[in-house]
């Protein structure tokens, strides 16, 4: 417990995300456990509470019965200076025990503007950050999700990386571990043979190659129905239905569309079941389909007929992330009942139909302005598009492109209601950013003196009448960049920016550009150069020690196509020979 | 039907603002399986009235709400409904059907506190002086600006009895103090600054035409 918790937290904002204690919350006697893992999410509560991957694990942890695993988040700054000012270490929000004594710290890792707040997450837990620092009276640290796909950046501050989904890998981890501290050997002996489970990375231990983990049967693996309802409103605060995971359509930009394959889609019974106990536990409102492009799923329609009871009896609204434009049914977007104030979102990526068919989106302009038509029609008033800039091959043509298609949109619009008064169009540009394990990790990223260029030359194309344009800053997608593509080196500038202060890089308010520009100069990093620069495709890769069943053969022969503006077939059309049909799983199974 | 429910907010739930406050209850309806009557419109909403806000931080013995149901159902059966699955730290504690269609949060004239002292001496004396003035003028920030405001009158009892004083503050539309201006006001006036360990609500009371303050349930 900690002393005087109330009293610190009568001074900051949202104390809601430090107490815990939510339904749900699962309580156990900490005598009656061997092994305790304290699942960290290195943001503030709203953020990590609204993530899957992490009640997945904690509630797969959880049924385990000698194993406790509690949460922790990174506090907001007001929360970190009253702990640093009572000296009061990092917690648990279950027990309120500090993070210190626990057997394993795990973090999750979303986004690379979060490693700052791992290192500092570690620091309030007077946890030693650099792993070769600490000893066998420090715990454990792991960390998994999609940025550990290239660990190299965090190989210095990581005891152990879990490469994939780790459902059945983290008992397995616990198990050996179980084993091991009982016969009280040293952390060094538990890390030489943890290595030896399949998805696990331990740098200090020098291993040729990592092959990913994932779960082969969804029907068949634990899933949190009985989960954690916070108490204060989180980012996406409603019930979450995983449908499937991976994604057929092998957008070239995209590295969950690569490292999350073989695509495996759970039955439409499990789901139903699913839905029903989920709200039954936690009582929420919205319940979302969730997955990388939940119109995809081979049975929307069947599935949209089971959850029907659930939808009119419970009066629970089904809610839909960003739909493809391609596969868009009016049917589907009634059975939502989406807000139609909140309109709806399309992720077209691209202006041109040449460069959305060089990233192998697949959709062309005419799938597009029909589905915007059909939501016209069905009174909807607002779109959003999110776009990206910097794309290879991207030309002034495919910047205009963006401006003409909004121009095209919106006479749709007037051509269906006659005016052009009400229509709200939220054009979205991000900064693209080249990622391991896809076919464009090698590519040069544009410079961000030219990202800027295009911005403007776009926001002075679109009508102001109808449209509102935002942007990703250039700051952060230069950073994001040094670390999805970097290696130790990308490390160092880490651990100087987090000693200057550096702390939720993500977030506008707290984000210090100048320090990060100081500690790329300590480390004689030029950002920019680093960030941007071209790699040739047979220098050696900091992540090619993992290995995620899709080989490097295959994203070199994607990149050609790419630049020879050929599009690639979607895994349920025809087997694009990436890697994975050995493992004869999921949608691979019809090849 | 309208039933009228007295609940208990305790530690776990007492950083919780009104509006998370609504969805507790909200979505405990929903896993009890209870229909509440929805407000129409954009923003669906059961339709539900607390009595008073509370500050943040502060835990309190006897809130009051008021919510329509669809239908009619007994309301101890409701009451144990929503025990079985309210979250820790939230206890119904008595209820009642409302005969008229009844607004709790219209009807409240008066809310009683604890509040609890760490030491301290001379506070028995600070309080009789301070309720001996015939006003006491703080300053109030209200939409960016200070106003002032006589407090006195609103102070219906203040007692000091081992490290605790017992408050009757006037509450709700006509005129409301809270248990922090009474402490702010003893500082200025009395010079007596307050080493508070917590501040708890006791209860609440309405009041009839003539102006008697009466128990949320007694009319009915």
């Amino acid at each position: 417990m900690i002393k005087d918790l109330d009293k610190m937290l009568i001074n900051v904002q949202k104390p809601s995300r430090y107490t815990g204690a939510e339904l749900n919350m699962i309580k156990k006697d900490t005598n009656d456990v061997r092994i305790r893992f304290a699942m960290c999410f290195p943001d503030v509560y709203e953020v990590g509470m609204s993530h899957l991957g992490l009640r997945i694990l904690y509630h797969v942890i959880n049924k385990i019965d000698w194993a406790y695993c509690e949460r922790a988040f990174m506090p907001w700054t007001d929360f970190e200076s009253e702990l640093i000012k009572a000296d009061t270490p990092l917690f648990a929000l279950e027990t309120k025990d500090s993070l210190g004594c626990f057997d394993f710290i795990g973090f999750t890792l979303q986004y690379e503007l979060s490693y700052t707040n791992v290192l500092a997450m570690l620091t309030l837990s007077k946890i030693p950050i650099k792993s070769k620092d600490r000893n066998d009276e420090h715990p454990l640290v792991i960390a998994g999700g999609p940025c550990s796909y290239n660990p190299a950046p965090l190989a210095e501050f990581v005891d152990l990386f879990m490469i994939g989904e780790a459902e059945e890998a983290i008992i397995e981890i616990l198990e050996l571990y179980d084993k091991h501290k009982s016969s009280g050997k040293s952390r060094r002996d538990f890390l030489s043979i943890v290595k030896n489970i399949q998805g696990v990375y331990v740098p200090s231990q020098g291993q040729a190659t990592v092959r990913k983990r994932f779960i082969k049967d969804l029907d068949k693996v634990e899933y949190p129905t009985d989960t954690i309802l916070p108490y204060t409103q989180i980012i996406h605060d409603r019930a979450v239905l995983e449908l499937f995971r991976g994604c057929i359509r092998g957008c070239r930009f995209c590295q969950a569309g690569y490292v999350y394959r073989p695509v495996r889609e759970k039955s439409v019974d499990t789901l139903a079941k699913q839905a029903e106990e989920i709200i039954a536990s936690t009582g929420y409102e919205e319940i979302s389909l969730a997955s990388l492009s939940t119109s995809d799923y081979s049975d929307l329609g069947k599935l949209g007929d089971k959850l029907d009871e659930l939808v009119k009896k419970k009066r629970v609204n089904l809610s839909l992330p960003s739909l493809r434009v391609d596969s868009f049914s009016l049917g589907l977007l009634k059975r939502t009942q989406n807000d139609r104030r909140s309109g709806l979102t399309f992720a077209p990526e691209a202006g041109t139909d040449r460069l959305r068919t060089v990233i192998n989106k697949g959709i062309t302009e005419t799938d597009i302005l029909n589905s915007v038509k059909l939501a016209f029609s069905a009174g909807y008033r607002t779109i959003k598009l999110y776009f990206m800039l910097g794309l290879p091959t991207e030309t002034i043509d495919d910047v205009l492109g963006i401006a003409a298609l909004v121009r095209s949109i919106a006479d749709e619009y007037k051509q269906i209601t006659g005016k052009i008064n009400g229509l709200n169009i939220n054009v979205s540009t991000a900064y693209f950013v080249p990622k391991a394990f896809t076919p464009f990790q090698w590519e040069q990223m544009l410079s961000s003196d030219e990202y800027l260029k295009r911005i403007d030359l776009l926001r002075s194309k679109l009508d102001r009448r109808y449209t509102s344009y935002s942007w990703h800053d250039h700051k952060t997608g230069l950073l994001e960049a040094l670390f999805a593509r970097g290696g130790q080196t990308a490390g160092r500038v880490l651990l100087r920016a987090f000693e200057k202060g550096c702390r939720f890089d993500a977030w506008k308010e707290t984000f210090d550009y100048n320090k990060w520009l100081e500690a790329c100069s300590e480390e004689g990093v030029d950002l920019e150069q680093t960030a941007t620069g071209a790699i040739d495709t047979n220098t050696p890769l900091p992540w090619d020690i993992i290995d995620i069943g899709v080989t490097k053969a295959f994203l070199l022969k994607e990149r050609n196509k790419a630049y020879e503006g050929e599009s690639t077939v979607n895994c349920k059309d025809g087997c694009a020979s990436c890697g994975l049909l050995i493992e004869k799983t999921g949608v691979c199974a019809k090849w | 039907m309208v039933i009228r429910f007295k609940y208990k907010r305790g530690q776990e739930l007492k950083y919780l603002a009104h509006l998370d406050m609504m969805k507790v209850f909200e979505r405990a309806l929903k896993r009890a399986g209870i229909e509440a009557a929805y407000s129409s419109g954009f923003n669906k909403r059961p339709m539900m009235v607390f009595g008073l806000p509370i500050s943040l931080g502060m835990i309190s013995n006897s809130e009051y709400a008021d919510i329509t149901l669809i239908g009619n159902s007994d309301p101890k059966e409701f009451m144990e409904m929503m025990n079985n699955v309210l979250p820790d730290g939230v206890v119904m504690l008595d209820v009642c059907a409302l005969k008229a269609k009844g607004n709790i949060m219209s009807m409240v004239k008066a809310a009683e506190y604890t509040i609890m002292i760490n030491a301290g001496n001379g506070i028995c004396e600070a309080i009789s002086a301070f309720m001996s003035r015939g006003e006491a003028v703080i300053e109030k920030e209200k939409k960016g600006q200070m106003q002032k405001k006589d407090i006195r009158k609103g102070i219906l009892k203040a007692e000091y009895n081992d490290k605790e004083i017992k408050l009757l503050l006037s509450s709700g539309q006509d005129g409301h103090i809270k248990p922090e201006e009474f402490i702010k006001a003893l500082y200025i006036y009395e010079d007596m600054k307050l080493d508070v360990e917590s501040v708890i609500r006791e209860e609440m009371y309405i009041g009839d035409e003539g102006g008697r303050l009466m128990h949320p349930f007694e009319e009915f």
